[in-house]
């Protein structure tokens, strides 16, 4: 029988918490042995785009073939497998092709899976992964209408990408991207959704290197999660002259069908049906459902499963680690069980992949040198997430949306339409959270100001009074 | 108490065409006068913001400068006069742009970290280059983006050179000496620093821990806000000989301008301490003006430990400068295929605008030992003081005055007149002044407010930016207070540097 | 100043000795003619035994010419110097072999294609051409004439050598003595004398500043030599291109 190989480390998924992981464990440890078991040829490392502040950074996400990220970690072992069990007991990974590795330290990063609508219909074209969105681009060329579910950070990305095609955008909430922004905010990028087109000065400042879409996978392996600017390589291109988006709040789908319901107004033919619970009938294409997502755990083999949390994740204490002894683990797929900070918390963004899997991977090599854990990371000090909607820099930080103040805060508001949109979360004279929409340049002033706890409460709204250079006071 | 305009007027006499004194009364309990130094047209901006603030009480909670200034008088220990230099404009507590020292040997005598600001140590440094406009124009984008590369990503912890928390610590104790014994910096680029790049009373363990996370990703970042980094080009040389002392030759000699603090660290000591002594200031009965003032006694517990840890920020902020000239230099030694050294990046200087220091000085005709707070405000000692290098012994020592992003820079020399005058200090750049608030909201955004209401909250709206709106009659010109302060003649004009390139962090 | 030549002569008590007082600085010069160099015949020591007498000084000078002294016109300090060294000079001439505890140094080896190294560097003739060299560059003897040599050589090295010649010239076209008049050097002297005497010494009180940061620079870079790594993970972030 062939030896059983121990590895240092293993890892288990090549995504941004994966790789960032291997980046720090390589960078503390650059003689262990690491073993990367990646579902995908590509693994996607993450470098910065755009430091707003030091602790505010745009990402930028970058596919690597893992060739190319084996040369640069020589270190680094690569298999693409899936994962099938983990025997924590005896410390050893089986994967789908029955072949066995020994650990010393493991990390879990298997991501999420997309939360597709219930309904089994072959119309529903699932988008999380860099699969689907590929797929998506070669149905959108013949298509003229689509339905798009989910109110997400993607559902949103992906409204403003679609080009020259008919949308119906079905969303829950009462307003759009609930997820990330207020009502205000929605309605300010909503006045500018048909606006000019920004993506084009968007694309420029951009380096994206050659985004391959893996095709030499098992099919039922899902791919890479979608990263931050997924869709700039994608043309997203319907088969009409021009797009026109309405939207359904408050609602969701009741059924889809490929024969036209009776309730359905108008005499034209469309492959599917969509029927919502508010009684409304529309024909399309095909639907994209981008809801959420649900964490992705492999399986353990021996002795108790996984301690989850409420969403499914992995349970995690301070030092990423699980409710099993040398199984961490980073990104979607834990949930942080401890006390976090004020100002933090937690939500399934690329951003916060990123800072986990560093922690994870410097907190693993620790261990394994026996060292005390590492001081917890600042950016788990203060929340913020840096995205684009609707060709806009959008920059959350805190409780920007009040979260935890029990709707007991004030807002202070600077709207400059077409231009800009400021939200200050406010409690008992100090700042607690920030949604700064356009090129404000005032993330660092305020990030400034959440984590002094500076009493504000003299200044009122002047504090976003344009005539006043805040950052400069604050100085 | 509210005066009318013409009330408090009559606490204001003008001292010289450039300086005007603030009279005690002007604010309650003042120790010793104001002064501020301003031109034609600073002064109307200094006035119209007084103006402003009688018709309507206070503009928003922020006061005025001349408010500011006088309130700073009335600090317990307070020596000289509290001096407001032309840039000067509203701050947390202190204006930024006001200097004001305290009597080491009055057991009173107060430090305020409101005095020093946030962004301890927050300066400038100038690298100059042997290379002329003309070598730099045909790659000027391509610099920038090397410099742009390099720089933002930066020192620490995730940056381009790793850091761990031990490092930190010892970059805390020992400066630019850190990045000396690292091989980060040049041995010269120590000489041309002030206090050496290093404070000695610096001590980490007065930092919380708190500050040290919050720092250690920070290394080597440029920062927001008015940080940047630019390639200058020399427009000007107003005094050949001085210039020629610190290497600048000819017109179009190309240099680099670092303007960079201590950020997100410095700020968490600042914050740190103004907790700790709004408790002392109970205890030891400290009463002031205005709130923000929070200070404590020199030699009182959290005195010190505020000093040692301002100590720490300021270290920190050095390291965080010798980083970027690091970074600077390998760009441009990339560029253009040469060493640093052969392109003869040397430091010409580095400045702090936001600091506290002990220094001696003549008050009174007695020679004193004083703690100079000097927030947006620039050390500029005169020839042949002992504390600058021995090459500009005879000029006086080189001021780094940063103009907004985009607007013309000076190197200034420090005076005799400006030792004897302004605790050897000058302006740190250019300064906004607090405008009338003019009533401009605008019902183009009335759905956007509506979708808000819907979640229950109270809302307070601040007026809308107008688009392309650049206030230039609430605007301090870099220019304006550069030659304020030179025909004031508390420091000199040298050369005006104009940029070529900006790279933002 | 003196002390250890006259240590070496033997004189009563050179810790004491204070050249500036008139009455030593004579008696001095007594006791060296009367048991070291003894220019003069016994009897004609009387007028420059008679320290009291008004026309001292002029005997003395007279003393000096006779003994050929380059510094007949120099300062008291200079002369006594030079007499000491030759005082010293005779003593050594005197009984050579005890001062010579080391073996003969400067053995002529073998033949070179240097025309320099096959004079005889022990031949009178060379003595008396490097003692007249000596009085002419005014420099002081030393009873080895190879030393004295050596010193010669750092004489026209320092002070005659063209780059040297060039470099003073150069500094004195760059014209910062101009410049030096409009300097502030931060004192308001009246006597324009003193005055530029006091800038001339604050400049060079600053040039010695200079070559000192300057050691102190090289001491820094010799100690970076052993500490510095300077670090950077071009992996993490993009370094050039």
């Amino acid at each position: 029988m062939e030896q059983l190989k121990i590895f240092d480390f293993v890892v288990v998924g090549g995504g941004i918490a994966g790789i960032s992981a291997i980046e720090q464990i390589c960078l503390r440890l650059p003689q262990s042995s690491v073993l990367l078991l990646s579902a995908s040829a590509f693994v996607r490392v993450a470098t910065t785009r755009l430091k707003l502040t030091t602790h505010i950074e745009e990402l930028q996400i970058q596919e690597e073939a893992v060739n190319d990220f084996h040369r640069r970690y020589p270190n680094v072992t690569v298999v693409i497998t899936k994962v099938d069990k983990i025997y924590p007991i005896l410390h050893i990974i089986k994967d789908s092709l029955g072949e066995t590795y020994g650990y010393r330290k493991i990390c879990i990063c298997s991501g999420s899976v997309p939360k597709l609508v219930d309904l089994e219909s072959p119309f529903i074209v699932g988008l999380r992964d860099t699969d689907s969105a590929a797929d998506l681009k070669m149905k959108l060329a013949k298509s003229k209408r689509v339905c798009v579910l989910g109110n997400g950070g993607i559902a949103t990305e992906l409204i403003y990408e679609l080009k020259n095609i008919d949308v119906i955008w079905v969303i829950r909430d009462k307003y759009i991207a609930s997820a990330f922004v207020d009502g205000g905010a929605a309605e300010f990028l909503m006045n500018c959704a048909d606006d000019t087109d920004k993506t084009s000065q968007h694309a420029k400042s951009l380096r994206y290197t050659t985004s391959h879409v893996s095709s030499d996978v098992e099919k039922d392996i899902p791919g890479c999660a979608l990263g931050p600017n997924w869709h700039v390589s994608l043309e997203l291109t319907g088969a009409l002259e021009k797009k026109n988006v309405s939207i359904e709040y408050q609602t969701f789908i009741k059924d889809v069908n490929v024969t036209k319901p009776a309730s359905c107004p108008g005499t034209e033919e469309w492959p599917v049906y969509v029927t919502l619970n508010n009684g409304k009938v529309f024909g399309c294409d095909f639907v994209i459902s981008a809801t959420g997502v649900s964490p992705s755990i492999p399986d353990i083999e021996e002795g108790k499963p996984f301690a989850v949390g409420r969403d499914g994740g992995i349970l995690v204490n301070q030092s990423m680690e699980s409710s099993i002894q040398d199984i961490y683990a980073a990104g979607d797929v834990c949930t942080v069980n401890w006390d976090v900070a004020f100002h933090w918390f937690q939500m399934r963004l690329w951003s916060q992949a990123r800072p986990m899997g560093s922690y994870a991977g410097l907190c693993m090599a620790a261990s394994l040198l026996k060292e005390a854990p590492p001081l917890l990371d600042f950016s788990f000090e203060l929340f913020t997430h840096v995205t684009r909607f609707f060709g806009f820099r959008v920059v959350l930080l805190g409780l920007f949306n009040g979260q935890k103040l029990g709707g007991k805060y004030e807002a202070l508001v600077r709207v400059t339409k077409g231009v800009e949109y400021l939200k200050l979360v406010v409690q008992d004279g100090k700042l607690h959270g920030a949604v700064l929409i356009g090129d404000t340049e005032m993330e660092e002033t305020f990030e400034n100001l959440i984590l002094n706890q500076l009493d504000i409460s003299r200044y009122g709204e002047n504090l976003l009074n344009p005539d006043i250079d805040i950052d400069d006071y604050f100085d | 108490m509210v005066r009318s305009y013409d009330d408090e007027l009559k606490f204001l006499e003008r001292l010289t065409p450039y300086s005007w004194r603030i009279k005690k009364g002007f604010v309650p309990n003042m120790n010793v006068e104001g002064i501020f130094y301003v031109n034609h047209n600073l002064e109307d901006l200094m006035f119209e913001e007084l103006r402003n603030s009688c018709a309507q009480g206070l503009v928003g909670g922020f006061l005025p400068g001349m408010k500011q200034i006088a309130n700073v008088a009335s600090l317990p220990g307070i020596v000289g006069r509290s001096i407001g230099l032309p840039d000067v404009h509203s701050g947390y507590g202190f204006a930024i742009g006001n200097v004001a020292a305290f009597d080491m040997d009055d057991p009173n005598a107060i430090v305020s970290p409101g005095g020093v600001g946030f962004d301890i140590n927050c300066g400038v440094r100038l690298l100059r280059t042997n290379l002329t406009e003309k070598d730099v124009q045909p790659f000027k984008e391509q610099l920038t983006q090397s410099m742009f590369d390099h720089i933002p990503v930066g020192v620490g912890s995730k940056g381009v050179i790793p850091i761990t928390a031990q490092d930190l610590e010892e970059a805390l104790e020992m400066g630019v000496d850190w990045s000396l014994r690292e091989g980060y910096a040049w041995a010269e680029d120590k000489e041309h620093c002030e206090e050496f790049g290093r404070m000695l009373n610096a001590d980490p363990s007065k930092v919380s821990v708190r500050a040290k996370k919050r720092g250690l990703p920070q290394l080597g970042t440029l920062g927001a806000g008015n940080h940047y980094a630019e390639i200058q080009v020399v427009d000007e040389i107003y005094d050949k000989w001085a210039a020629t002392k610190m290497g600048i030759e000819h017109k179009g000699q190309v240099c680099i301008m670092i303007h960079s603090g201590s950020r997100g660290f410095g700020h968490q000591v600042a914050s740190d301490a103004l907790l700790s002594m709004d408790k002392a200031m109970k205890r030891d009965n400290i009463v002031t003006n205005d709130r923000q003032l929070a200070c404590a006694r020199i030699s009182s517990p959290e005195g010190q430990d505020y000093l040692k840890g301002m100590a720490a920020a300021a270290n920190f902020a050095w390291v965080n400068r010798a980083s970027m000239t690091f970074l600077c230099r390998q760009a441009f030694a990339k560029q253009f295929n040469s060493t640093p050294d052969d392109l003869d990046m040397h430091v010409i200087y580095d400045v702090s605008h936001n600091i506290a220091k002990v220094e001696q000085h003549t008050v009174g005709g007695k020679l004193k030992t004083l703690l100079v707070h000097r927030k947006g405000s620039t050390r500029a000692f005169p020839p042949h003081h002992p504390l600058i290098p021995v090459d500009y012994q005879l000029t006086g020592q080189p001021v780094l005055i940063g103009g907004t992003m985009g607007t013309c820079s000076y190197i200034l020399t420090g005076t005799e007149q400006g030792m004897v005058e302004s605790f050897g200090s000058t302006c740190h750049g250019a300064g906004r002044a607090l405008s009338r608030a003019k009533s401009r909201r605008n019902l183009d955004y009335t759905e956007v407010l509506e979708r808000l209401k819907e979640q229950g909250i109270s809302i307070r709206v601040a007026s809308p930016k107008l688009v392309m709106e650049e206030a230039p009659e609430s605007y301090k010109n870099v220019t304006d207070v550069v030659d304020t302060c030179h025909a004031a003649g508390i420091s000199k004009k040298t050369v005006k540097l104009r940029p070529i390139a900006v790279i933002k962090g | 100043m003196f002390k250890r030549k006259l240590q070496a002569l033997g004189f009563p008590n050179p810790d004491t000795l204070n050249t500036a007082d008139e009455k030593q600085f004579r008696s001095t010069i007594v006791w060296l003619e009367d048991q070291k160099i003894r220019r003069y015949k016994i009897e004609e020591r009387e007028s420059l035994r008679n320290t009291t007498a008004e026309q001292w000084n002029q005997v003395f000078e007279q003393y000096l010419k006779d003994l050929d002294c380059p510094f007949a016109n120099g300062s008291r300090p200079e002369v006594l110097d030079w007499l000491l060294g030759l005082a010293v000079q005779f003593e050594f001439n005197e009984k050579p072999e005890s001062y010579t505890s080391s073996p003969k140094i400067q053995q002529q080896t073998s033949q070179k294609l240097n025309p320099l190294d096959n004079l005889d560097f022990g031949s009178e003739d060379f003595k008396i051409g490097i003692n007249e060299l000596a009085n002419l560059l005014q420099v002081q003897k030393h009873p080895d004439h190879l030393i004295t040599l050596e010193g010669i050589c750092n004489v026209i090295q320092e002070k005659l050598s063209q780059d040297s010649l060039k470099d003073a010239l150069k500094s004195k076209k760059s014209g910062n003595l101009v410049q030096l008049d409009n300097m502030s050097f931060g004192w308001d002297i009246k006597s324009p004398n003193v005055s530029s005497a006091a800038n001339v010494l604050r400049y060079l009180f600053i040039h010695d500043l200079r070559d000192l940061q300057t050691k102190i620079n090289e001491c820094l870079v010799s100690v970076q030599a052993l500490t510095a790594n300077p670090k950077t993970d071009t992996k993490l972030g993009k370094v050039g291109f």
